[in-house]
């Protein structure tokens, strides 16, 4: 059992899945993860496939029970209190469960009766994620990210405090991306908390406040985006691009600045603070270099993504990352 | 009247109303009513067409079709032979083909209803508003089995109904009387309540291994193969099969199909019933949701 942390709507402490096989030691999905989401705003929950992101979030839903560790959902056990906490919980996991010979309407309206809401809600929440015009088409005739606005209203049925997202962009085109990434932010400015899974890093950055980086079943990163970018992203420096940037690295090298070629070609990365980017510019523009484009280099979440998945976080992480299957899970 | 939203744990009559708008409104189902009405309709042309007049002078067929009498609908000898005084020839008994179909029927729906949720993983979205998991299950296999019951004694009714033109206007009524119309109507109750037990079933196999295609293989099996091994191998063990408990408690010990009571057979199928249910209820609540 743990204590409950004030203001955390999801807690796991030492969590632990692991899935048995007829042949061979259990998969591990996920192991020993701990984890605080304060009450308010929008928490990132990333990491590659087979990380264990759907599967803790199974976990903390009731669908699937842990194999150690504890979790609280609003303060609740899971899964004793789970009848309690969920009315005031929206989730949607993994990929639609809608069921396909009903239209959405009368998938909502069945999540209606049982949640005991009027059924005017469900238009409500139709109109919300703009699926009104065609809610009373049958679920499989629609395309994945009609499915996906479906299920999404089903989550909102109940006005929740709570709203658990797992890939909620997924299968959506751009406009349809904007839209939920829209609706997530102001579900969250609405003082909700909205717990979500996503893939695409650039949309976690404009979305989320803070996230938790998971990788072969471990958390291996949580904070605020904004520390995980400046701590992971290493020393500052400023893009530059010019028509010749051997001739410019060399006139740059001379005046006491490093520089090295960017990845984008007839661009050089020069490595000092964002602040004396007018220096860079006098100096090139001294030397008849001229340069086109000076920008600060800032290192994306995807950067930081990237490099905190890539390096183990510690032996065990390497012990583990020796055995991993094919999907990332580990194997003991 | 329900609340504009409901932080509370779900209630059981919520459960039990989304099951029934669930049930009701799967087209599997709608498709097997409109079978049975069309199935229903059909007959009653058809006997219409092949039934014979009944010689009044002779009180017996006057050819070899079927005859057109009220009382073969559901002749239960001990009511209707004193009247129609045929001791010398078999009874027919129009309502029993109505009632295997009716079984068959609710197998097929009460798989179907429970199957579909776990194939389309609809049970998710359930048991993300109710996580009570042997709540669900059980309220989704006493609603299947209650519709099923409901439903099969309406389309019995419908049966006898279409059947009453027939007697009605080449035949005769001799021996419609209250003890007739009790033992008839009997018959529809004790009919609907194995058509229940049927979908209940069902339902609890295809929820054993979430596929509703299981609950037919399963059904079959056993019916098909399981038990006329057991029958030839053990003939003693009779009194345990299914099929023999189920006849019994159809026919309702009149055609003499074993010495156990109808009560006793009502029994024996209850407790396959509760046991089958309890390894649903155990299987759900235990297994991983995936």
């Amino acid at each position: 059992m743990i204590r409950g942390v004030a203001g955390a709507v999801i807690e796991t402490e030492g969590l632990r899945k692991e899935y048995r096989r007829w042949r061979g030691g259990p998969i591990v999905a996920v192991d020993d993860i701990s984890l605080s989401v304060p009450e308010g705003g929008v928490f990132g929950f990333l990491g590659p496939n087979g990380s264990g992101k759907t599967t803790t979030i199974r976990v903390l839903l009731g669908l699937a029970g842990a194999t150690s560790g504890a979790a609280r959902l609003l303060g609740g056990a899971v899964p004793g209190d789970l009848a309690d906490r969920l009315p005031r919980v929206g989730a949607l996991v993994e990929s639609p469960a809608l069921f396909g010979g009903f239209s959405a309407r009368r998938n909502l309206a069945i999540q209606a009766t049982i949640a005991g809401i009027s059924s005017a809600r469900v238009d409500e929440v139709l109109d919300r994620v703009g699926l009104a015009d065609r809610a009373d088409d049958r679920v499989k005739e629609y395309s994945l990210g009609m499915k996906q606005r479906a299920a999404i209203a089903g989550a909102l049925m109940t006005d929740p405090e709570l709203l658990i997202l797992d890939e909620p962009a997924n299968g959506l085109d751009p406009a349809g991306i904007r839209e939920i990434r829209d609706l997530i932010i102001s579900l969250g400015a609405e003082g909700r908390t909205v717990f979500v899974s996503s893939h695409q890093l650039a949309e976690v950055q404009q979305m989320c406040d803070r996230v938790a980086i998971l990788n072969r079943g471990r958390c291996i990163h949580t904070g605020p985006v904004r520390d995980l970018t400046a701590n992971i992203g290493g020393a500052a420096a400023i893009l530059v691009t010019v028509p010749d940037p051997a001739a410019a690295r060399s006139v740059l090298e001379n005046a006491g600045f490093a520089a090295t070629d960017a990845t984008t070609r007839g661009q050089l990365r020069v490595h000092c603070p964002h602040d004396r980017a007018a220096d860079v510019n006098r100096i090139l523009a001294g030397a008849g270099q001229w340069a086109s484009e000076l920008r600060p280099d800032e290192t994306t979440l995807e950067d930081a993504f990237l490099r905190l998945v890539s390096e183990p976080a510690d032996s065990d992480a390497d012990a583990d990352a020796e055995t991993a299957g094919p999907a990332g899970v580990a194997a003991p | 009247m329900t609340a504009p939203l409901g932080p509370g744990p779900p209630r059981l009559v919520d459960l039990v109303r989304a099951e029934v708008l669930r049930a009701l409104t799967r087209r599997a189902v709608r498709v097997l009513l409109a079978i049975a009405l069309i199935g229903t309709v059909a007959f009653s042309i058809i006997t219409f067409l092949v039934a014979d007049e009944v010689d009044e002078v002779e009180g017996r067929r006057a050819g070899p079709g079927i005859p057109a009498r009220v009382v073969d609908l559901w002749p239960d000898p001990a009511v209707t032979e004193p009247n129609v005084g045929q001791a010398d020839e078999d009874v027919d008994a129009i309502l029993v083909p109505a009632m295997i179909f009716l079984f068959l029927g609710a197998l097929i729906g009460g798989a179907t209803v429970a199957g579909a949720e776990w194939e389309s993983r609809s049970i998710e979205t359930t048991l993300l508003r109710e996580p009570r998991r042997a709540r669900v299950v059980l309220t989704k296999l006493a609603v299947s089995g209650a519709l099923a019951a409901v439903i099969g004694v309406g389309l019995l009714l419908a049966w006898s109904a279409a059947w009453l033109p027939t007697p009605v206007v080449k035949g005769d009524t001799a021996g419609v009387d209250a003890p007739w119309l009790r033992s008839w109507f009997a018959a529809l109750v004790r009919a609907g309540m194995l058509a229940g037990g049927c979908a209940v079933v069902a339902g609890a196999i295809a929820t054993i291994a979430r596929r509703t295609v299981a609950a037919f293989v399963t059904v079959f099996a056993v019916i098909s193969i399981g038990e006329p091994i057991v029958r030839g191998l053990r003939p003693s063990w009779q009194e345990w099969m299914i099929l023999e408990n189920l006849g019994n408690v159809m026919l309702a010990g009149a055609e003499n199909i074993m010495e156990r009571s109808t009560l006793g057979s009502f029994a024996t199928l209850t407790l396959y019933l509760a046991a089958v249910v309890a390894v649903a209820v155990v299987s759900t609540t235990r297994r991983d949701i995936v």
